[in-house]
């Protein structure tokens, strides 16, 4: 019943791109019948499905508890990729895996053995590597072995725990697990393989670009594409066989200064198949402006210190808003430590710190023309793809969008079925792991084009009668490969600048190098005076996972930009040998 | 094949010439020899690009070199009759040894005081094209040189700091050789294997496993792949290597109901992958493997134990290199923390006179099996060299690398490393022989009178054995463990019986006068080798030996029970 109602809006919702309408053709109406009874014809699951019916039966140590939940996770990756330097082939991969996590909860929903961290001890999830065959025996004899390990896992923890728990006395009593009504779910995107001959030859012609680029010392282009198939079954009921398929292109290049300090950037693309990556003209362009804007750092100044209003472009604002904001929409129970013997005042001290926005339910977070909404349905966004587009998460729970912020106050958190204080339920956002954003959807009232918030600076500069003003244009991301501060991220949350400009107040813009974010935090982005109207879409990893942000460009009142600290290497001595001639 | 000696070599000769200044004509002038590739062509080319520019700096280099290591692999993986990997991939990586100060003094000599005793540490290897295009290579070889220049230069004046503060070194050797300039060039291997037939004959090395509930996991790999190896330095050597190596290696655990894990290995090497083992010979070791687990499972526990054994000729390989192999790696006598066992024990007897120990990387095989540790050209461009290591049971010498030590101020081929790492001297082909055989039924003869000459119950057979591993440094007792798997007690009455649970322990002075005969069935263990350089393919032959004593002790056991549930009944 749950899964006709479920699967039937998912179709209403999803009819609106081309791609998907065929899609559901071909794949969501037979996936019925895979989900039913197409499970009795793939091996993989039913040794899943049996295994764990004979676990959730028989698995118990003598005088201890039996498992309450069980749930295996069955995933699969198929990754290509290739990558070369300076027009030549640096090597290629071909891989393909399967891993099972699985999860054994001993204990009550309540109270069991997860949200545990026992001293010197893994208190996660069991993985272990499966074959890669569809062989059901042998699939089933290494669930068998690593069900076992699990379930020994889990009772040795949960006895630590209660142990641990007798002697205190816990300040916020939240249950360990959600309930979460039974669902099934097929929700298949698989892609062709692509061909590594042609994607290499791409990857030298893009590569080559940089024969052109004397400014420029080390560079490199990587294309990947990974298809990942995950089945899923938990002993309440539900599963799920999910598969998606992406392709990525990234190119990066770096130099020094003639002052010895690093200099950077990359591109970064991503597409659904290797036919719907940008045409090679584009990629060429934009590998070359690549090296345009690296090669023109070069000459950039250095900002030694600035303290006033700064305008964050593009890449810059979905960057600054993912990697500083981002990260506290996620929701993780605090778990209960074991110390190591000694103990001291017992409690409170060590373990990971809280996430603040805890604290910040129903208040303000932004100001109160944002609104914040974490969207897995969307497939694009203003006729833009966006990617992270996911039917249900890690634990078999649907997804659905989220609001996260509405007139900059706080709604909820990205949820596991772990509850936290105030997020009960989950909000299907489990991913490797952790609770994380799909779509991240940033939207601003009242939002100015391009031309008004330049103007907006420069009126903020003659308020405070400052000389210039900073525009932030792009900013690193450490996963892509950038970021080569001599100081890394020092001590701000934020990475890097990598491209930027002094604004005068006539509107003149001088090139800027070398900056960093200091002390830019989440009560920073209350003091955003305004926002764009269009949002950039910036799609990068996010904690591991390809997550899509859409964030217009900010304003922020005052902020403090600077000069990284810290020894610099000297430049290579000897040219570049394809250029010293 | 020889340049003309360098600035270099009259440095050695004459150690108060304290500056050797590098000198690129060298490199430039050598040749390069028939078969090389544009990959060697741009190695020299960038010596020479880059050494002229450093020549600017106040303190330039005084050696250079790079080697390019290029591997292309096929390794298929399988675990109960089903595939459970299979990779395919090319990698070509870039190793840089860069030096400054004079030989004498440079910036690879050990920093004392560090933990762990300083000296030279692999500063890792880096991806490089695996077109042969030279402009790309020497992209990233002039980028990489100019970073290792940096550190090179900055290492250095530590290395001088750290000279000063602490007490005069015990060896006073220097920190780098000549060697004469090589050019060789062997033509790359060519690579095509068929992935999915690979992937079908390893699943059947493992499916005969899944018939048996006890066996928990049952594991093998079928790697076939070439190395390929460019050498370049600023002496003038150039040399080219192309080797294909292929291997098969089977792995079953069982565990005993006390909970002592049990396992049993079997390896296979050959240099092509038409001579490697028919599937028939693999799968009759199979069955062997299974029968042995099925036994060991309930052989009885053997308690520590004191007398006579005999070690099988792999077991006695593997004893070769721990105790003894380990101990004369030349680098080992010039560091302050470690035991230097060996080290002034030269010209002493240390074996009965029949023996004969040596080194021999340039030798392929060893009657019909091919040895794992070959080699034509070591990690720094030295030619392969048999070296004498024990004649006529009297300790002659040690495996040297470019780093002298007293009284052997050259290399004899044997530094080595996996790539991203220094060199280090190595084994390579341990070969122990004895000029006295006798049959291995006089050798068991033998064993049993000293059983009951030393009124012992039994003597010990170490069958087979897993590996092993020494302790060569001074902060902890200088012991070795050989992991014995098939251990037999042999009683007075010739009665053998199967034990588990023993390691061969001691210490290695009092386990080599405990030698006392060979047999004449010599036996070779191919394998992989772990030390501070990295894992290197080496290889140890010796026949099966007779101990008058050796010491075992009792393995360290699992504490985890045995599986809940049966193994499923299996459904397909």
């Amino acid at each position: 019943m749950t899964f006709m109602k479920f699967t039937s809006s998912r179709l209403a919702s999803r009819g609106r791109s081309l791609r998907r309408v065929v899609l559901a053709l071909v794949a969501v109406l037979p996936a019925l019948a895979f989900a039913m009874a197409g499970d009795a014809q793939d091996p993989v699951m039913r040794a899943m499905r049996d295994e764990l019916a004979r676990s959730m039966a028989q698995l118990q140590l003598e005088n201890l508890e039996k498992p309450y939940f069980i749930s295996y996770r069955v995933q699969e990756a198929r990754s290509q990729s290739v990558a070369a330097q300076f027009g030549s082939a640096l090597g290629r991969n071909e891989s393909r895996n399967r891993i099972v996590v699985i999860e054994v909860r001993v204990g009550t929903p309540a109270l069991d053995n997860t949200n545990f961290q026992a001293a010197g001890f893994g208190s996660g999830p069991i993985g272990a590597n499966l074959p890669m065959d569809d062989d059901y025996d042998a699939i089933r004899r290494q669930l068998w072995l690593t069900t076992d390990r699990a379930y020994k896992q889990s009772v040795e923890l949960l006895s630590k725990k209660k142990a641990v728990l007798q002697n205190k006395t816990r300040t916020e009593v939240l249950p360990d697990f959600s309930a979460q009504p039974l669902s099934t779910l097929t929700d298949l995107n698989p892609g062709a393989p692509i061909d590594l001959a042609q994607a290499e030859t791409l990857a030298r012609e893009l590569s080559a670009v940089f024969r052109e680029s004397p400014g420029v010392a080390t560079s490199s282009v990587r294309i990947g594409a990974t298809e990942e198939t995950t089945r899923y079954v938990n002993s309440e009921g539900s599963s799920f066989v999910r598969s998606s398929f992406l392709v990525t292109l990234r190119a990066s290049a770096a130099t020094q200064a003639d002052d010895g300090f690093p200099l950077d950037d990359h591109t970064f693309t991503v597409a659904r198949s290797w036919a719907t990556l940008p045409p090679k003209a584009d990629l060429l362009a934009s590998v070359r402006d690549l090296g345009r804007r690296v090669t023109a750092q070069r000459t950039a100044s250095l900002l030694e210190q600035y303290n006033g209003p700064v305008l964050f472009e593009g890449q810059a604002a979905a960057e600054i808003f993912a990697q500083v904001i981002a990260p506290n929409f996620s929701a993780r129970p605090r778990p209960v430590l074991e110390t190591s013997g000694r103990g001291g005042r017992g409690g409170g001290g060590g373990g990971p710190a809280e996430n603040p926005f805890l604290d910040k339910l129903g208040a303000r977070v932004l100001p109160d023309f944002f609104t914040v909404i974490d969207d897995p349905t969307l497939t694009s966004l203003n006729g833009a793809p966006l990617f992270g587009e996911n039917r249900v998460d890690d634990e078999g729970v649907p997804t659905r969008p989220v609001t996260l912020v509405e007139k900059g106050r706080l709604k909820t958190l990205l949820a596991s079925r772990a509850p936290v204080r105030g997020v009960p339920r989950s909000t299907g956002s489990m991913q490797d792991g952790t609770p994380v954003p799909s779509n991240l959807i940033v939207t601003a009232a009242d939002g100015l084009d391009a031309a008004a918030l330049k103007a907006e600076l420069l009126k903020l500069l003659e308020q405070r009668g400052k000389d210039y003003g900073v525009i932030v244009r792009r900013l690193a991301n450490s996963t892509l490969g950038s970021g080569a501060s001599p100081s890394g991220r020092g001590n701000s949350r934020a990475e890097s600048v990598l491209v930027a400009v002094k604004v005068f107040p006539d509107g003149r813009e001088e090139p800027l190098r070398n900056i960093e974010v200091a002390g830019i935090d989440p009560p920073s982005f209350k003091d955003i005076l305004v926002a764009g109207r269009e949002p950039f879409i910036s799609t990068v990893p996010f904690q591991g996972v390809i997550c899509s942000f859409a964030v217009p460009s900010l304003l922020f009142e005052d902020l403090t930009l600077k000069k990284p600290s810290g020894e610099i290497g000297k430049p290579p001595i000897a040219k570049h040998p394809f250029f010293d001639r | 094949m020889h340049s003309s000696p360098s600035r270099f070599t009259l440095a050695r000769l004459a150690p108060a010439f304290a500056l050797a200044c590098l000198n690129p004509t060298n490199a430039t002038a050598a040749e390069l020899p028939k078969n090389a590739t544009p990959v060697l062509a741009a190695m020299r080319a960038e010596l020479a690009h880059s050494t002229t520019a450093f020549t600017s700096q106040s303190q330039p280099p005084y050696f250079l070199s790079y080697e390019i290591t290029e591997n292309r692999r096929v390794s298929v993986n399988s675990s109960f009759g089903a595939l459970m990997a299979s990779t395919e991939n090319t990698t070509r990586v870039l190793d840089i040894d860069l030096r400054v100060g004079s030989p004498a003094l440079d910036n690879t000599h050990a920093i004392r005081g560090n933990f762990g005793g300083g000296g030279p540490t692999g500063s890792g290897a880096t991806s490089i094209p695996v077109d042969d295009s030279p402009e790309a290579i020497r992209a990233t070889l002039w980028y990489q040189t100019d970073r290792r220049f940096k550190s090179a230069v900055e290492q250095f004046t530590r290395v001088k700091t750290n000279v000063q503060v602490k007490i005069e070194e015990e060896d006073k050797s220097a920190d780098f050789c000549a060697e004469p300039a090589h050019t060789y060039a062997e033509a790359p291997v060519t690579f095509s294997v068929d992935r999915r037939a690979l992937e079908e004959r390893v699943r059947r090395f493992t499916a005969p496993f899944s018939a048996h509930k006890n066996i928990y996991s049952a594991d093998a790999s079928l790697t076939i792949g070439v190395e390929t190896r460019w050498y370049a330095n600023t002496e003038g050597t150039l040399v080219q290597t192309s080797q294909p190596t292929c291997r098969i290696v089977i792995s079953a655990v069982t565990k005993a109901d006390d909970g002592m894990v049990l396992p049993r290995f079997e390896t296979y090497f050959a240099f092509r992958p038409e001579q490697l083992p028919s599937d028939a010979h693999v799968l009759a070791d199979v069955k062997k493997i299974i029968a042995d687990l099925e036994a060991l499972r309930t052989a009885p526990i053997v308690d520590p134990y004191t007398g006579p054994a005999i070690l099988s000729g792999r077991a006695a390989g593997v004893f070769f290199h721990e105790v003894f192999g380990h101990r004369i790696e030349g680098h080992r006598q010039k560091r302050a923390d470690e035991g230097q066992t060996f080290k002034k024990m030269l010209g002493q007897k240390l074996l009965p006179e029949t023996f004969n120990v040596y080194c021999d990387p340039a030798r392929p095989k060893y009657g019909t099996t091919e040895l794992g540790g070959h080699y034509l050209y070591d990690n720094q461009g030295v030619k392969a060299q048999r070296v004498p290591l024990i004649e006529s049971g009297v300790f002659t010498g040690f495996l040297m690398a470019r780093i002298p030590i007293d009284g052997f101020p050259t290399s004899n081929g044997h530094g080595r490393k996996a790539t991203g790492a220094s060199v280090v001297s190595r084994q390579s082909n341990l070969i122990v022989e004895t000029t006295k055989p006798v049959s291995p039924a006089v050798l068991k003869e033998e064993l049993r009178k000293l059983v009951v000459a030393q009124q012992k119950p039994y003597g010990l057979l170490f069958d087979d054995i897993q590996g092993g591993f020494a302790i060569t440094g001074r902060t902890s007792p200088n012991a070795f463990n050989v992991q014995p798997i098939m251990v037999y007690r042999i009683f007075p009455d010739g009665r053998e019986e199967l034990v588990r649970g023993a390691d061969f322990i001691g210490t290695p002075l009092s386990a080599f006068s405990k030698i006392t005969a060979a047999d004449n069935a010599p036996d070779i263990f191919n394998g992989v080798c772990g030390a501070e350089s990295g894992w290197v393919p080496v290889s140890a032959v010796s026949p099966s030996l007779l101990l008058s004593q050796v010491e075992v002790q009792k393995k360290e056991k699992s504490q985890e029970r045995l599986p809940i549930l049966s193994a499923p009944a299996g459904k397909s």
